[in-house]
């Protein structure tokens, strides 16, 4: 900063800037050092925090609870993750194609995209009622395969299936729009050539499309893992946390265990632990995808 | 000839199957509305009939007896429009800042603010909750509008951000030197250019807060502060389920995010194309 015009721009960025950044402290900053401070205390019924250093971390990788939630929680991203890629590539795939009517096109991809509107609550009632004994999925179920009323809540794995086809349901459409746009994005000659050189049409998908979009699928996959895995509402709400627990995603777990049951400094813990899970996803992912390059 | 038989029944296959997708993608909310204007013994009949024998308005009069019903609806208005307002102008600023400024810890701070929304909103339930105590907004909708800022800030100066810096900076340097402060400059002249910008990330804003549950369900305890999204899920905790009345309650929370998402669907696609394929 040698003149002073140079120096009166730099504070004036700041300014700008400064707003947003003073809400990252009081949103982000304070209460995550908050957060950390509190996994090494204990909070007793005589008030002070009572410094316990590790006692919380231990007790939690020695919990079997916390690895049944990991792991629920692990099974439900995945599961989301793949059927989120299939659908949104598929409906993307099927509104990238050259329509007869572009009215109409238009009118399938607003109506594809209704579930977005929804919020966890709503979707995870909607869906209550189509699983209810009584409800529409019951009734296919009886109507092509002959099976008699299920409970979709009742077994680990049908609560499991609830669960994902739900938030897929809720959850989907932004991938859709992403993908959608990223092909449409993609240079018709590289189809072209291809065509030319005899390419049939899943060569070109898996020759062109995929490469193509690889860095926007790179990013999808780590934001929707991160979202997934951080998600509350549709565990606690539609099976909370599912027949003994098979269902009880991490998130939901912590909710559960700290702010549910009181004992926040415990949660706090759990939290920490958390946000050192997401970390690594991140990193994890980031090396795979930045590898690939 | 054949060339045309080919094409036009490749049209079908492509329509058809995009239209049975479409269908069983919007079945579960039509099926919704349906049960919020039957009666619920019909809703709840085996074999499900698709098509109504009786329809009834019982659950939206009912919906407008009960008190606390308005008060939910007023609360999620209230908390979304301040947070989306105030998220808006913070970050429409610090997008502007971050884009047209070189500023030392620019990078650190943008990527800090981005990575807000990274974290897991359970992880944030604790420190929050022992700030609204400490601070006494428990069960207040400012301390809502406090927790929605933690994700809708974060896409409001990325999306604003990358809006930005689309803007030719030749704009306001011809602005600027025809003596206008940067002040003026950005007013008159970016910020009509970025309205579109707004509205496509605004209307996003306004759905997330406006759908959030955890920190809605977590801060609050009275219908003095709660919100639409606390109220449906109130339904999962009684014996004696109330299926019209909650599906109507539903209806009447989803239909105005319906109707702003779709009037406002080209733009808020745009943005979410624009801000991502950065």
């Amino acid at each position: 900063m040698r003149n002073l015009t140079q120096k009166k721009q730099y504070l004036q960025g700041y300014l700008y800037v400064s707003p947003a950044v003073i809400l990252l402290i009081l949103i982000g900053i304070y209460p995550l050092a908050d957060l950390v401070v509190l996994s090494f205390h204990r909070i007793r019924a005589d008030k002070p925090l009572e410094f316990v250093g590790l006692l919380h971390f231990i007790y939690v990788f020695k919990d079997k609870w916390f690895w049944n939630s990991f792991k629920a929680d692990l099974i439900f991203t995945a599961f989301t993750l793949i059927l989120h890629l299939v659908l949104g590539m598929g409906f993307a795939l099927l509104l990238n194609e050259r329509w007869v009517s572009t009215t109409l096109r238009n009118l399938m991809r607003s109506i594809i995209i209704m579930p977005w509107v929804f919020s966890t609550a709503a979707s995870a009632l909607i869906w209550t009622l189509l699983l209810h004994p009584f409800g529409i999925l019951n009734f296919l179920a009886k109507v092509l395969f002959n099976i008699g009323p299920i409970d979709f809540l009742s077994g680990p794995w049908l609560a499991m299936f609830s669960l994902v086809s739900t938030n897929v349901w809720m959850s989907f459409p932004f991938f859709m729009v992403l993908i959608l746009s990223g092909l449409q994005s993609i240079p018709v000659e590289l189809y072209e050539a291809a065509r030319v050189d005899g390419a049939g049409p899943f060569k070109r998908f898996v020759y062109i499309t995929i490469p193509q979009l690889r860095t926007l699928l790179g990013y999808l996959v780590i934001i929707d893992t991160i979202g997934t895995l951080s998600q509350v509402d549709l565990p606690r709400l539609l099976t909370g946390g599912g027949p003994s627990r098979f269902t009880e995603t991490l998130p939901y777990h912590i909710n559960r265990m700290g702010l549910l049951s009181g004992n926040i400094a415990y949660g706090a813990a759990l939290s920490v632990v958390m946000l050192i899970f997401v970390v690594a996803i991140i990193g994890t992912i980031m090396k795979a995808v930045i590898q690939k390059e | 000839m054949f060339q045309k038989h080919r094409k036009s029944f490749k049209q079908l296959i492509i329509i058809g199957v995009t239209c049975i997708g479409a269908f069983s993608v919007v079945f579960p909310a039509i099926w919704m509305f349906l049960a919020s204007v039957r009666p619920i013994m019909e809703t709840l009949q085996y074999p499900p009939k698709l098509i109504p024998q009786e329809l009834t308005a019982e659950f939206y009069l009912k919906l407008f007896r009960k008190t606390e019903y308005f008060m939910y609806f007023l609360n999620s208005y209230i908390v979304s429009v301040v947070t989306t307002l105030l998220c808006l102008a913070a970050g429409g600023i610090a997008a502007y800042g971050f884009s047209r400024f070189k500023l030392r810890w620019g990078r650190f701070l943008l990527v800090s603010i981005l990575a807000l929304q990274m974290i897991p909103a359970v992880s944030l339930l604790i420190p929050y909750f022992r700030i609204a105590h400490s601070l006494r907004i428990y069960d207040t909708r400012l301390m809502l509008v406090f927790a929605n800022t933690s994700f809708v800030l974060p896409i409001c100066v990325w999306f604003l951000k990358a809006y930005i810096d689309q803007i030719p900076i030749e704009l306001e340097e011809a602005a600027l030197i025809d003596g206008a402060t940067r002040l003026k400059g950005l007013w008159l002249i970016i910020f009509p250019l970025v309205v579109p910008g707004l509205i496509g990330v605004g209307t996003l804003a306004f759905l997330r807060s406006w759908n959030e549950f955890l920190f809605a369900v977590s801060f609050t305890e009275t219908p003095k502060s709660q919100t639409l999204t606390v109220g449906i899920s109130l339904f999962f905790g009684e014996y004696v389920r109330d299926w019209g009345g909650i599906m109507a309650l539903t209806t009447v929370a989803s239909v105005p995010l319906l109707i702003i998402f779709f009037v406002f669907q080209k733009r808020v696609i745009e943005g979410v194309m624009q801000g991502s394929l950065k």
